[in-house]
């Protein structure tokens, strides 16, 4: 059962196309802050073979509209908006 | 007089507009005069970009596009027009450029941009803009920004989003490959013409990289670099995210010391997963015979007289489908058909079914999809046509719509 805190997550681009989402709300497993490297995987979970997966392996994330750097150094404690930003290479 | 001025008179009327803001003044101007910013890529981006770079009087602009111009350009390429289909985008670009403003001096290069013709292409201007549609291209022009010292303005769109990002700013700020360690792979780094885009999506990001250049030439610019996000459908459109600085560890622009693996002889194509598909050659393999039919076939089989046992099932999305059609075809989206197999049980309620012909638009999915419907296996006898609908269009029916 989750029973953490909620934070936003915002898609653009391909993430935007697999989710048909722009946003969505999200509960963390636990009260607990997480990592923010652990998010790929409860994504994955709620968007089965929608291609999600693929794209969040090029993608970067920000949270609270700065880009970050590495995903192993920042945790979510709730409230938080986090971006998936994929690279676009059209023009 | 011996301050810096404009060359010509009329520039004080023709530049007035701008001229009078506080900030940007005669300063402004002289310095846009003696800029030179270089474009790469004429299309959806360039376009707008080059056309605002050039009314407000950039001294002298250069132009890197290998493409002609295509029909299905002009739906946001806005420079280029019916009468110039054919002709290099580099030559169309540089026609309207000249008849929006004489005195610009315009370098047209109509080769593509390679890593060895790069840094002597580039050098000579001070501003780059990436205008490109492609990745490879986008690394290559961002360790050419880097290793020349020079701002990149990098734009990119697609669908309804577009991104803005000056990067190597003030030669302090991260480059594409800081932002961007791993590039997309090819199958998720669609083009245009897979994934479709809104043309004045690319004129709202192709307008500001025109006024980042500005601002940059102008010495109005913040120095501080951002990652602009445009989203049109949805709220709010805009977003900016604040980058941190370089990455210690990039292999283009990391110290000396940190810096992590070389860029030196980068295949720029195999890094990005290898060369872009042909999709249109790819669906015209042949096959097995037995598993796909050419157009004409399809045809034949539909002509003949008793067709109440064919079934066509046509497997682009829904939105394709109503573009255009086969009268007698049933739609199940390649996507829905994956994740549900059973789906296509119902082409079969009707016990008559004994042959189902699948249909695309180029004739990749249609394979995926009859290889799909085989391992379910019904009754039915599968097969797909080859090349799909853009055959059909070619050796069937020439007044079915190409898009």
């Amino acid at each position: 059962m989750s029973t953490g805190p909620e934070i936003t997550i915002l898609y653009f681009a391909g993430a935007s196309t697999a989710t048909k989402l722009t946003f969505e709300r999200l509960q963390l497993p636990s009260a607990e802050p997480q990592p923010l490297s652990s998010l790929s995987t409860l994504l994955v979970e709620r968007h089965p073979q929608s291609g999600l997966e693929a794209i969040l392996r090029t993608c970067q994330w920000s949270v609270d509209a700065e880009m970050v750097e590495d995903v192993e150094t920042v945790f979510l404690k709730g409230g938080e908006e986090v971006a998936v930003i994929p690279p676009v290479s059209g023009g | 007089m011996t301050d810096a001025s404009l060359n010509h008179l009329d520039d004080y009327s023709r530049y007035g507009r701008q001229m009078i803001l506080d900030g940007f003044g005669l300063p402004g101007q002289v310095a846009l005069q003696n800029a030179s910013v270089v474009v790469v890529g004429a299309g959806g981006l360039g376009c707008p970009a080059l056309q605002y770079l050039a009314a407000s009087g950039i001294g002298r602009i250069g132009i890197v596009d290998h493409d002609v111009v295509e029909l299905s350009n002009l739906q946001r390429q806005i420079l280029h027009t019916e009468e110039r289909v054919g002709m290099y985008k580099a030559e169309s670009v540089a026609q309207a450029l000249k008849a929006l403003n004489s005195r610009l001096t315009i370098d047209a290069h109509t080769c593509a941009l390679t890593s060895s013709n790069a840094p002597t292409l580039i050098a000579p201007y001070t501003v780059i803009l990436d205008c490109t549609d492609n990745a490879p291209t986008r690394y290559l022009l961002s360790d050419t920004a880097v290793a020349l010292g020079k701002p990149l303005v990098s734009g990119a769109a697609q669908k309804f989003d577009g991104q803005l990002c000056v990067y190597n700013l003030n030669n302090e700020g991260p480059c594409y490959r800081c932002i961007f360690p791993k590039p997309p792979t090819p199958e998720n780094a669609g083009t245009c013409e897979e994934t479709g885009i809104l043309g004045a999506v690319t004129g709202v990001i192709g307008t500001l990289q025109a006024v980042e250049a500005i601002k940059i030439i102008a010495g109005l610019h913040d120095n501080k670099p951002s990652l602009l996000i445009y989203s049109a459908l949805s709220v709010p459109p805009f977003r900016s995210i604040k980058l941190r600085s370089r990455r210690a560890t990039c292999p283009a622009c990391g110290q000396e010391g940190t810096r992590q693996g070389s860029i030196q002889e980068t295949d720029y194509v195999a890094f990005c997963g290898g060369s872009r598909p042909d999709w249109e050659k790819l669906g015209m393999v042949p096959g097995d015979e037995g598993s796909r039919v050419s157009a004409k076939t399809l045809k034949n089989r539909l002509s003949a007289s008793d067709t109440s046992s064919v079934k066509i099932l046509d497997v682009r999305p829904r939105t394709e489908f109503g573009i255009c059609h086969l009268p007698s075809s049933t739609n199940i989206p390649l996507r829905e058909l994956t994740a549900d197999p059973s789906s296509s049980s119902l082409l079969e309620q009707d016990t008559q079914t004994k042959e189902i012909y699948v249909l695309c638009r180029l004739g990749n999915d249609s394979q995926i999809a009859a290889s799909v419907l085989r391992e379910v296996g019904g009754k039915a006898d599968i097969k797909d046509v080859i090349g799909g609908l853009r055959a059909w269009t070619r050796d069937v029916d020439p007044a079915f719509p190409v898009y």
